[in-house]
């Protein structure tokens, strides 16, 4: 990737990585454009000091996206006390269909895809947290543990207690009662 | 873990998750691009300040620093005013659509006050805002 020319490396770095960086921003974010932001402050942070540091590159920018959600989310909470009354929305990426799903559409089932967000929505933060870096961060229970400052056992049951979680919404979405 | 959490699990990963938008790789761009000039401008900036906002800004590094004199320092004030706002016109992203870029210019202002004495910091920050635009 070094051997690329800058612009397209970053580029290319960010294509591949974006995504499932993204979707952890949004679990610690009010909106995607929140989300953007934080991705965006900690990938140039990552990109300007941190990439030749050598390491767990990716861990490194899940790290700072959390950083900057806190920082933003401090940010947002006295903005908010400032222009309460003036009820602006949040969200300036709210253009085409469904702007704020985490995931692709299905061509087969979408359905199902809806029900998995929703249900995922619903989970504790601090579970779904966990989820998104294992599932689609690609994240070991260890380096979860390490970025979080968490035990390994408790990173191994907040995951479990996801999927049951995610499980028992889904069952109780797809069969309600009379 | 049983069988219907490793189901739920294969299928969960199979999910997608959405890429982010064009205007977050034009952001990126902007920002790495713009660092060397925005770099430039700071160090602009301090020397229209002068020693004495250096000074200042040395005292910033602590919340309560102390000066000469024993005085402990306080910060009073922290404030950024528009200065200019400079639109730069229509430009294509690279999927086709439109977007309008703002370039805004600021003056940040820090205060510090403490013992009779009064420090000040002011610096420029210019911001460049990739704006989409809705076509109907």
């Amino acid at each position: 990737m070094e051997d690329k020319p800058h612009h397209e490396s970053w580029k290319d770095w960010l294509r591949q990585h974006g995504p499932r960086l993204l979707l952890y921003a949004r679990q610690t974010t009010r909106s995607l454009a929140d989300a953007e932001d934080v991705l965006q402050e900690a990938f140039i942070r990552f990109w300007r000091n941190q990439r030749d540091l050598g390491g767990d590159p990716l861990g490194l920018v899940f790290t700072s996206i959390r950083r900057a959600a806190c920082d933003l989310a401090r940010r947002n909470e006295r903005r908010l006390r400032r222009e309460e009354s003036a009820g602006a929305d949040t969200d300036g990426l709210g253009a085409g269909s469904e702007p704020h799903a985490f995931f692709e559409r299905l061509d087969e089932d979408d359905e199902r895809r809806v029900a998995i967000e929703t249900a995922l929505h619903a989970l504790p933060a601090e579970q779904r947290e966990v989820l998104t870096l294992k599932i689609w961060g690609g994240r070991t229970f260890d380096q979860i543990s390490g970025q979080l400052g968490v035990s390994p056992h408790t990173v191994a049951s907040r995951y479990r207690y996801a999927l049951e979680g995610l499980r028992k919404r889904l069952t109780t979405t797809e069969c309600p009662l009379p | 873990m049983n069988n219907e959490l490793e189901e739920l699990e294969f299928e969960l990963s199979r999910l997608r998750p959405r890429a982010p938008s064009e205007f977050l790789e034009v952001r990126v761009e902007s920002a790495l691009e713009n660092r060397g000039s925005a770099g430039r401008a700071m160090l602009r900036g301090f020397a229209a300040a002068g020693f004495a906002a250096v000074v200042a800004w040395m005292a910033a590094l602590s919340p309560d620093a102390a000066v000469p004199g024993g005085a402990a320092l306080r910060p009073v004030v922290a404030e950024e005013t528009l200065q200019s706002a400079q639109d730069e016109g229509l430009m294509t992203l690279d999927d086709g659509s439109l977007a309008q870029r703002l370039r805004l210019r600021y003056v940040e202002t820090l205060c510090w006050s403490g013992g009779g004495r009064t420090l000040t910091w002011t610096a420029p920050r210019e911001e460049l805002r990739i704006l989409p635009v809705a076509t109907y």
